[in-house]
């Protein structure tokens, strides 16, 4: 079971992501027994300003089978620390399991996101997606992967791990990432005729328009 | 051949890396890449960019020891050479501090090449790229070192679209610190033809000099690979990947917003994984991880940049005639738990994009396809006359041509345009000074059939655009 928290209390909204009931002990553990995806993949916290301001927000869905996905998103204003996705769900295109994933409106704290290996059926838990460095050329990256958080064990002395195989976690391909820090509601047209909206503060990207049949040559 | 994994031992006493023994490692290196690249080149998709050696271990004359490569290609070849410098006597073992860089990894356009007998018999280079990196314990022969043995390792791959090469040393014995394991690889990536190149020298406590050096040709230059290795590697989670993608491209004309169809991504090796570790485990360098469906081998050493290792599937052939041998044979190897291997998929591509708005892409001046609409389409245009903004007309949507037309008739000297895009100011035409020009506005070409920009040659004439359509002009600006 996947489990995905999203407190908003007062003035922090706050993303908890969970895997329930692992058998034997998997992931790392809480205190109160919350067993997080990976050992560093733990709450992550954003500001919510209860004051008035311009607020939009994006709905995307689609029921493409193998692709499906719900996103809910949000930005208060464009300061960068006031953009979020409270909730992400998309079908793994790797493995076919369900990616529970959200971001705060933050930019320092990232992305959460849960989900299953495919080869070990071991949790599978994310703190970011994979974008190239901002000192490269601004891209636009297919498909959207969240690089894999893994618990460290060798930091365990006593642990003792086997090693593990990992299959990438990427989100249906209407998602893409771009090295760009933030900027929801920011619109991206490529030259391949796709257009692309940007979502939440951390550099994804959902697809508005597909990219145009390569035309003949123009006189 | 399909993937194949040997390697070579070479025991205390035989090891020496700074020598011309035929049974030597240096030369031994030299026959397997020269019958790799027999192979390859024989492919026919391999006829333009055909792989030779330009020096080898036999050409050495002094303290410089190693190889350059040929990387061919129909323009304009390149090289690469991995070359070790060897102090010119009483030699300690080399590598034994932090700052001392005793090999070079460098990369330079054949043009570029003086082929000579200097610098050690290796020639000279009047442009070149060079990165530090360092072997350790290079001669075994010599005092400081005799314990010393090492392991020369080869994968490769001469199927059609897959080539790869690989070798890497291993030493052993003597102080674990100090070893410097290493690979270099060349291969292809999908939907390029050209050879890429990946360098892995592991930087540990004892070697400043280590890092990844990527390369990819594409022709006249080495292009840049910017890392995407790092961004791919969870920070704190002993991984390695493989097949990561990385993007091969151009900052000049990227800037500029015309690189419309960036090279597709360079995929590195898939049989390599790199990534991160640190010091545990069972052994700093001679890690394994026995799976049902194959062998993981490191190729590197534990660092956090960068460690390497080769996944070798269940079946690989070790094939090849006497001294090569199964790597898998080696009692060197200690089972390594505690690291996270993740494999990657085949990339679908990148899309380039400017990081402010593209006018030129953006806000076309017209419909791309069909038949030609008025230059201002999709614009907003608010005319302002002197310092009373008055609002004359609104263009909306994809209006005709005639609309347009019949809306700049109306437009006059000092009239500001405001469109959603820029302000611009009418100007009066030099050459006829009864013509308002807007020379950031588009006027029909005839003989490009399309709309073109402020001023427009035409059989030798000189045409303005103007608000009531474009005109001959007598001025010659």
């Amino acid at each position: 079971m996947l489990l995905l928290e999203v407190f908003l209390t007062g003035t922090t909204l706050q993303i908890r992501p969970g895997i329930g009931n692992s058998e034997p002990f998997l992931g790392a553990d809480s205190q109160q027994g919350w067993v997080y995806p990976a050992a560093d993949v733990a709450n992550s916290t954003g500001a919510w300003s209860t004051t008035p301001l311009p607020f939009t927000a994006q709905v995307g869905w689609s029921l493409t089978p193998g692709a499906e996905y719900f996103v809910f998103a949000y930005s208060q204003h464009r300061f960068s620390n006031r953009q979020a996705v409270p909730l992400l769900i998309a079908r793994d295109q790797v493995s076919g399991n369900w990616i529970l994933a959200a971001s705060p409106p933050s930019t320092s704290e990232g992305l959460r996101a849960v989900s299953w290996n495919l080869r070990s059926s071991q949790p599978s838990g994310s703190r970011t997606l994979l974008r190239e460095n901002s000192s490269t050329p601004i891209q636009i990256r297919q498909p959207a992967e969240l690089v894999l958080a893994t618990t460290d064990w060798s930091y365990y002395e006593s642990a003792n791990e086997p090693a593990q195989f990992w299959e990438p976690l990427l989100l249906p391909t209407d998602f893409a990432a771009v090295n760009l820090s933030s900027g929801a509601m920011s619109y991206f047209k490529p030259p391949d005729g796709s257009e692309w909206l940007a979502i939440g503060g951390h550099g994804l990207l959902l697809r508005t328009k597909d990219p145009t049949p390569t035309a003949g040559p123009t006189p | 051949m399909t993937f194949q994994v040997t390697c070579q031992s070479f025991a205390p006493g035989s090891w020496k890396w700074t020598g011309k023994d035929p049974a030597g490692v240096g030369l031994q290196l030299d026959s397997a890449f020269r019958a790799f690249a027999a192979l390859v080149n024989a492919l026919p998709d391999n006829a333009s960019t055909p792989l030779s050696v330009v020096r080898s271990h036999a050409d050495a004359t002094a303290n410089r020891w190693g190889y350059t490569w040929q990387l061919g290609h129909p323009v304009e070849p390149a090289h690469l050479w991995f070359h070790s410098d060897t102090p010119a006597t009483g030699a300690p073992p080399q590598g034994d501090t932090q700052s001392s860089s005793s090999a070079v990894f460098g990369s330079a356009l054949a043009s570029t090449f003086t082929n000579n007998t200097s610098n050690g018999g290796y020639g000279s280079y009047s442009n070149s790229t060079a990165y530090g990196t360092g072997l350790a314990y290079l001669d075994s022969t010599a005092a400081g070192a005799t314990s010393i043995g090492a392991i020369l390792l080869i994968a490769q791959d001469t199927t059609p679209g897959q080539e790869f090469f690989c070798w890497a040393l291993k030493t052993h014995g003597g102080n674990d610190d100090l070893h410097r394991d290493c690979c270099h690889a060349l291969y292809k990536s999908p939907g390029t033809t050209g050879w890429n190149s990946i360098a892995v020298f592991p930087r540990t406590t004892k070697q400043f000099y280590g890092q990844v050096v990527l390369h990819g040709y594409s022709g006249n230059r080495f292009g840049g690979l910017p890392s995407g290795i790092s961004s791919s590697i969870h920070a704190n989670g002993h991984q390695l990947r493989s097949g990561i993608a990385l993007g091969h491209y151009d900052f000049t004309l990227q800037a500029q917003g015309l690189f419309d169809d960036p090279p597709p991504l360079i995929q590195l090796p898939a049989p390599l994984f790199i990534g991160s570790t640190s010091i545990r485990g069972a052994s700093t360098h001679f890690g394994k991880n026995s799976c049902p469906d194959g062998v993981m081998l490191q190729l590197g050493q534990r660092s956090s940049e960068r460690d390497v290792w080769l996944w070798v599937p269940a079946g690989t052939s070790h094939t090849q005639p006497s001294p090569w041998s199964s790597p898998l044979a080696l009692s060197h190897w200690r089972e390594c738990n505690e690291l996270h291997f993740i494999s990657s998929l085949p990339p679908q591509g990148i899309q380039l994009i400017t990081s402010t708005a593209d006018f030129i892409r953006h806000f076309p001046p017209h419909e791309r396809h069909g038949r030609p609409s008025a230059p201002s389409a999709g614009a907003t245009a608010l005319r302002l006359r002197g310092r009373r903004y008055r609002r004359r007309k609104w263009w909306w949507g994809n209006g005709r041509r005639s609309d347009a037309t019949r809306d700049r008739a109306a437009l006059a000297a000092g009239d500001l345009i405001v469109s959603w895009v820029s302000a611009r100011l009418l100007l009066p035409c030099v050459g006829c000074p009864d013509r308002m020009l807007e020379p950031l506005l588009w006027a029909w070409d005839p003989k490009r059939n399309r709309y073109s920009n402020g001023h427009v040659l035409f059989h030798g004439r000189h045409l303005h655009s103007a608000p009531d359509g474009h005109h001959e002009c007598t001025a010659r600006d």
